[in-house]
């Protein structure tokens, strides 16, 4: 455990010295982020102009709604999205057979190398929104909620990695990934909004089969509802269940990798 | 360009287009259902919550409507391609189309335009299923003039759009990335065009503002068209708006063209 949270020290050195090789794009991305979480309040605080509440919540829980997926998105594209966007690349020319060699769980190598500093400074601006959301939410909020919603925050980011990885797995059969990983950054508009818009077969498919309305809904339902443990155990439980998922696909899919030629 | 030439150059976009039918069917499927379905849920919602049939002159199935033509009304105007011009410098590619007996924004127009009407295609099939599946909402009162208008308005909206994305990808004779740049512009068209909201949801003020932007007459002015119509006097305020900022962008884009092919050194990075 030590030597990997020192091998992870290494990678965010070396990420940190890469990040401002190309300063113009690195501020770009920085902008970009930014403009989406202003679309984000931008819409609800629009939205709630014309009604009172959505889905049974007010604008100021929509606003800590908001900032759980404005976190849950910062910190995936803060420490994995650059690293799974690189994978298929690495499966097709055969690169792959690099990080193999290592003496060091492949998985953890390819998923962590690079650490997204223009992201990093997107998260500090998310951390920003929340703690805003925070303070003017009306009602008020216990430690143990808070660091229940942390605690939930950092599940919906980790199922937010697996389902995200499951959907580039694929590549070691198919040598092309690119429908699948353009259909999940589709599917990530429903983590966009509220769970309890969906109702009847739709709620239990993307509360279960493609978890994106457990992602950020779950963490803001134990800040802003009455505590429910049904709440905080179905979001872990299906979190170990595509944790499983995950790492068998990724084993049967190392077992079907034939080096440069797959 | 020669006739002929447009001709080919669309053949091949055709081609280019229908290669990986699968992907193109399930990526334009995936992202028109899911915005399509996102919306939807939530306005059903929203109506739901406050036991009204109507807001803002919109009922839960205008909205279905509007939201449904959203995305290919998006598609058409602008496009599945996102760096055709900014990869060709990056590339160093560009240098052939210097050599070439034609203007490469009107090669690469022709090319963009190939692909809007791969899309427009589509979109008056999905239109049709949910005409026939759904029936006709009470906000849609298609005439013939509206038709051709609207369509008048989407072909507007792919001058305009080549124009504005033209001047952005340029920026590439200069920066190493403008990917950020372009899904940047996208993502502020969609918003203040009313792709996340129909903009007389936007209060008045805002509203007034965005008349005079670019943004809405890339999605919204074109749907309003189809979807209903609207008085002679706002629709030729409109299109004049188009025409002045089509005039403004291309003025832009061939001064930095200008002034960034006198930076490029064709060797790509």
């Amino acid at each position: 455990m030590k030597r990997y949270l020192r091998l992870y020290a290494y990678f965010i050195r070396f990420s940190a010295s890469r990040s401002m090789e190309f300063r113009l794009d690195f501020y770009f991305r920085v902008f970009m982020d930014l403009a989406y979480y202003g679309v984000a309040l931008g819409f609800f605080h629009i939205l709630f102009l014309h009604v009172e509440s959505v889905a049974g919540w007010n604008l100021h829980q929509m606003r800590v709604f908001v900032a759980a997926y404005i976190l849950v998105d910062a910190l995936h594209m803060t420490v994995f999205s650059d690293n799974l966007w690189l994978l298929p690349g690495l499966v097709n020319k055969g690169d792959l057979d690099y990080y193999l060699v290592r003496p060091v769980a492949p998985l953890f190598f390819l998923s962590l190398r690079s650490f997204a500093f223009n992201s990093f400074l997107n998260l500090v601006c998310a951390v920003a929104i929340a703690i805003w959301a925070l303070i003017t939410y009306p009602d008020p909020i216990g430690p143990a909620r808070l660091a229940a919603f942390l605690a939930l925050i950092l599940a919906g980011s980790l199922l937010y990695y697996c389902v995200h990885l499951l959907t580039i797995l694929p590549v070691f059969w198919t040598q092309s990934g690119e429908t699948l990983h353009g259909l999940f950054y589709n599917m990530t508009r429903f983590m966009e909004r509220p769970d309890r818009i969906y109702r009847g077969w739709v709620r239990v498919l993307l509360t279960v089969a493609l978890p994106f309305g457990l992602m950020a809904s779950f963490p803001a339902r134990v800040l802003i509802e009455p505590f429910d443990p049904a709440v905080t155990a179905q979001m872990l439980g299906v979190l170990v269940l595509f944790f499983g998922i995950t790492l068998w696909v990724w084993n049967r899919g190392l077992r079907a990798y034939a080096s440069a030629s797959s | 360009m020669p006739f002929s030439l447009a001709v080919r150059l669309f053949a091949l976009e055709f081609k280019r287009a229908f290669a990986y039918r699968a992907e193109f069917w399930l990526g334009f499927v995936g992202n028109a259902l899911s915005q399509f379905a996102v919306a939807y849920l939530l306005w059903a919602a929203v109506f739901a919550g406050i036991g009204a049939k109507e807001m803002n002159g919109f009922s839960l199935r205008d909205l279905a409507l509007y939201y449904l033509l959203i995305p290919l009304v998006e598609c058409v105007v602008m496009g599945a391609e996102m760096s055709h011009i900014s990869d060709e410098i990056y590339g160093g590619t560009l240098t052939r189309y210097l050599l070439y007996p034609v203007s490469f924004f009107r090669f690469k127009y022709v090319s963009s335009l190939a692909q809007s009407l791969v899309f427009a295609g589509q979109m008056a099939l999905v239109a049709a299923a949910f005409l026939f599946f759904f029936g006709i909402p009470p906000a849609f009162h298609l005439t013939g003039i509206g038709f051709c208008l609207g369509a008048l308005s989407v072909a507007l909206g792919t001058v305009l759009y080549f124009a504005l994305a033209a001047c952005l990808e340029m920026i590439a004779f200069w920066a190493d990335n403008v990917w950020s740049v372009m899904i940047l512009n996208r993502l502020i068209l969609h918003f203040l065009g009313g792709g996340l909201l129909p903009l007389v949801f936007f209060p008045s003020a805002i509203q007034s503002i965005l008349g005079f932007t670019p943004f809405p007459y890339l999605i919204s002015f074109p749907l309003r068209f189809l979807m209903g119509g609207m008085a002679a006097d706002e629709a030729a305020f409109g299109f004049g708006v188009m025409v002045f900022w089509i005039g403004a962008l291309y003025a832009l884009a061939f001064w930095i063209w200008r002034r960034g092919s006198r930076q490029y050194s064709g060797v790509g990075i």
